[in-house]
């Protein structure tokens, strides 16, 4: 059966990512959100979906955290008209049930199976960082490129939020994000840096990062902060 | 003398039009033309943004009470409060330095965002901004902060306080502005 004619590039929605990426995300792609805790992975992850939902785009975030913790936890977005997680759908997973090579594989088995059931046009996972962390680069770059074709077949775009990951575990994925903090001094701003990103011409620069209720803005770090 | 400025000021700004204005001022007029400034967003109902690099919104907030000068129009982004521990508001917005130029000008997109339209932007000011940044990091930011302006038919008042103006010079700001007044 022939592919669906898809556009290149689609929004995410996030007005300041889509500028930077030259457009959005190509549908059917994988993009990792790496960095440390607490760098804004999951606020990103979030508003992706959130942006997706407002937009009547089915959206659905795996979550290793319970659903009231991701509420509280989160700040008050007003891009969904503080609705909180209204219009996703989420589901639930335990850190352990991905932490092992098998249970990492069937984990994955049962990602693909929800893209090729349920369609989605927008997927989050919140987190895979031990798996990605501990099992090795080929388990983890043969897991995702097989999560990656199944996206690809469907149009799903999903992005997983991981920790800081080498080279040879993100093969797989067409973009990577990622975020962090620049320090000089007393002084600290968070950072995006996209360090891959497929089917984009864009300078791969480094941004400020700020995130609030009216969602991330980034802006380019100018010459000088780090002295 | 100094009273003139509170009605130069919002003329000047009022036949200058949406862009980028250069006000070289003396140390000694400094609140009235503040004031000028404020008075004039007032006066046209502008969504008034003042980025502060000089002193804490606490501060401010008490000055202008004092002069009997409204402020209840202007959404503040400052960048002292947190550097010298100054008690917060909760109204303004907060840049936790005046080294953080690049949060500054996102907490600045974010109040420009919140505005309906076109609003008036009041840098105060290049001197304090170069007493904590490079000369090159605050001409860029100086540059970007005239794209946004540019881009969204703003209309920026750029502080100079010509007594401390080391390393500022009328020919710099020339080249960041579209218009530069020298306050007599």
């Amino acid at each position: 059966m022939a592919e669906p004619a898809r556009s290149p590039i689609r929004p995410t929605g996030i007005e300041d990512l889509d500028l930077i990426l030259g457009g959005g995300l190509p549908p059917g792609s994988l993009t990792l959100v790496c960095g440390g805790m607490a760098s804004g992975r999951s606020s990103l992850c979030l508003e992706f979906l959130m942006r997706g939902a407002a937009a009547g785009e089915p959206s659905v975030l795996l979550s290793s955290m319970p659903e009231k913790m991701h509420a509280h936890r989160m700040p008050p977005f007003g891009i969904n008209d503080d609705k909180g997680l209204e219009g996703i759908d989420f589901i639930e997973f335990l850190p352990e049930d991905s932490h092992g090579p098998e249970e990492f594989a069937l984990f994955i088995e049962e990602l693909v199976k929800r893209v090729e059931n349920g369609k989605p046009q927008r997927l989050a996972v919140d987190s895979l960082e031990q798996a990605l962390h501990w099992l090795p680069a080929p388990t983890v770059s043969r897991a995702l490129r097989v999560l990656q074709d199944a996206l690809f077949r469907n149009g799903s775009t999903m992005m997983m939020v991981c920790g800081p990951l080498p080279d040879d575990k993100v093969q797989a994925a067409d973009c990577v994000l990622s975020l962090g903090t620049q320090r000089q001094g007393p002084d600290a701003v968070r950072t995006l840096e996209v360090l891959r990103a497929r089917g984009t011409k864009r300078p791969l620069s480094r941004y400020a990062l700020s995130l609030g209720k009216e969602g991330a803005m980034m802006v380019r770090m100018m010459e000088g902060y780090d002295g | 003398m100094a009273d003139r400025h509170l009605k130069e000021v919002p003329e000047l700004l009022e036949e200058s039009g949406p862009g980028f204005i250069s006000l070289t001022l003396e140390a000694d007029d400094y609140f009235e033309v503040m004031r000028g400034a404020l008075r004039y967003g007032r006066a046209v109902g502008m969504h008034t943004a003042l980025l502060s690099s000089s002193m804490p919104e606490a501060e401010l907030t008490a000055t202008m009470a004092a002069l009997e000068e409204p402020v209840d129009h202007v959404e503040m982004i400052d960048c002292m409060s947190d550097l010298v521990m100054s008690p917060k508001s909760g109204e303004a917005r907060h840049v936790e330095s005046p080294r953080l130029l690049e949060m500054a000008l996102l907490e600045l997109r974010r109040s420009l965002r919140s505005a309906d339209g076109p609003s008036l932007i009041i840098v105060d000011s290049i001197n304090s901004l170069m007493i904590h940044n490079s000369k090159p990091r605050t001409m860029a930011f100086l540059e970007a902060l005239y794209g946004r302006v540019a881009r969204g038919g703003h209309t920026l008042a750029l502080l100079h306080i010509s007594e401390e103006g080391e390393g500022v010079s009328i020919p710099n700001l020339r080249l960041i502005s579209d218009r530069v007044l020298v306050l007599e």
